[in-house]
């Protein structure tokens, strides 16, 4: 009798342990972490005061001194020689930004996106923990941070991330509309132009297999977005974002927040693999080792 | 004793590990689904369903192809994720019946969902699920 209640006893605990860890798990799911870093995933939206993004191990590459020299005021926001404003690293620097996020407030929902914007904030299975790309402003919220590169010979700018799978976007400066009949694609089709000192990004054709941001606007593929960059200082860029999606809202909607630069960090060498649930089984694991004198199997 | 432990951690490892992690994605009801209706367990047809949301209605065709027919009416309730669905289709004897079918939207976090529920066509009553693929 003893025995069979302490099985039943070891049983619960067991269990609850089991569930708990499974838990955490998910929890710290942002984005899988890399050998050797623990829980990146778990960064709240906004950056914290030393600008790296909250949340836990950002990895040794990917973090970065914000600060821009000592603590005094930041620099100026560095520009071309023609003026226009350089969003990303100066030649022989390297940086990284961080955040953009912000709260959803009086978003227009309809009323399934409510529902299901209710729903994510339960069941936090997000799909950017699941290795695929991390569209629209959600880029910004990945582990590790974004490079944004300028490439004003090419008439683009790439917005690169490795929180998720190692993936970018491309933002077209050159004038170009967007194609007409888009395939939906993850990044959606980005064209920029400047504003003064303000860059504004105009996206069209996103797919709905990813989240916008950590769960709590759901969109569809009538997804409009317009984002604005202004980078305010060496250190600072203000962010603004305008979503317009007749499919899960009523009405266009808006919200702001800032991004802190991270000098001295730049993206690494990261594999994110979607579905890996079985690494046993990869080929030349420990487990199963692999005939390398084929000249097919690798 | 402690092998007893042992095992009785490896079955609960093994079921944890089964639980689905999915993701809910754009509108619930969008995208092909494919499954069964009928008025009992031996007398089932098989049915495939498209449907499109463009922002305030739902859209979409049963059995595309030669014979498909047009949705006339589909509304999602999420207060209760409660689907319904109304088309005219027309009988073994051409004659127009409206098919009308209520069912609950099942699995929302799940790409593989789906809806179960009961229909009525013409004096037929019976049920039908529906997987989305």
């Amino acid at each position: 009798m003893l025995n069979q209640r302490f099985m039943s006893l070891s049983a619960i605990g067991v269990m609850l342990i089991m569930v708990l860890a499974f838990t955490m798990y998910l929890a710290g799911q942002g984005a899988p972490a890399p050998q050797g870093t623990a829980g990146a995933g778990a960064a709240p939206p906004l950056p914290q005061d030393n600008g790296q993004a909250a949340g836990g191990a950002r990895g040794a590459r990917g973090g970065g001194n914000n600060r821009g020299g000592g603590g005094g005021p930041a620099a100026a926001a560095p520009k071309f020689p023609d003026g226009t404003p350089r969003l990303g690293a100066i030649p022989g620097q390297t940086g990284l930004w961080n955040g953009g996020g912000g709260g959803n407030a009086d978003v227009p929902y309809q009323p399934w996106a409510k529902a299901i914007s209710d729903y994510r904030r339960v069941n936090e299975f997000e799909p950017h923990t699941r290795c695929k790309p991390s569209g629209g402003p959600r880029q910004f919220l990945t582990p590790y941070g974004v490079e944004i590169v300028d490439l004003p010979e090419l008439k683009r700018i790439m917005i690169m991330d490795i929180g998720g799978p190692h993936t970018f976007r491309i933002i077209y400066m050159d004038g170009r509309p967007h194609p007409k009949d888009l395939n939906p694609s993850f990044y959606g089709h980005s064209i920029g132009k400047w504003e003064g000192d303000t860059l504004v990004v105009d996206t069209i054709g996103f797919n709905e297999k990813f989240w916008i941001d950590r769960g709590q606007a759901p969109h569809t593929e009538k997804l409009h977005l317009i984002e604005k960059f202004t980078r305010t200082d060496m250190n600072t860029m203000q962010y603004e974002l305008t979503v317009e999606d007749p499919g899960a809202y009523t009405a266009k909607w808006s919200r702001s927040s800032s991004m802190r630069f991270g000098a001295n960090s730049e993206l690494f060498e990261y594999v994110c693999q979607d579905n890996n649930f079985a690494p046993e089984l990869l080929v030349g694991s420990e487990q199963r080792k692999v005939d390398r004198s084929s000249q097919i199997v690798p | 004793m402690r092998l007893k432990a042992a095992c009785l951690f490896l079955i609960l490892a093994g079921v944890a590990a089964t639980v689905p992690v999915s993701a809910q994605q754009g509108f619930p009801m969008n995208g092909t689904w494919a499954g069964d209706w009928g008025p009992n367990a031996t007398r089932r047809t098989q049915v495939t369903l498209v449907m499109s949301w463009d922002g305030k209605k739902i859209s979409g065709l049963i059995n595309p192809g030669p014979d498909s027919v047009p949705i006339a009416s589909a509304t999602l309730d999420s207060s209760k994720w409660a689907f319904h669905l109304e088309a005219d289709a027309k009988d073994p004897n051409c004659k127009v019946m409206r098919f009308v079918a209520d069912g609950k939207l099942d699995d929302l976090g799940s790409y593989t969902r789906t809806v179960k529920g009961t229909y009525t066509y013409g004096t037929e009553k019976g049920d039908f699920k529906i997987k989305r693929d």
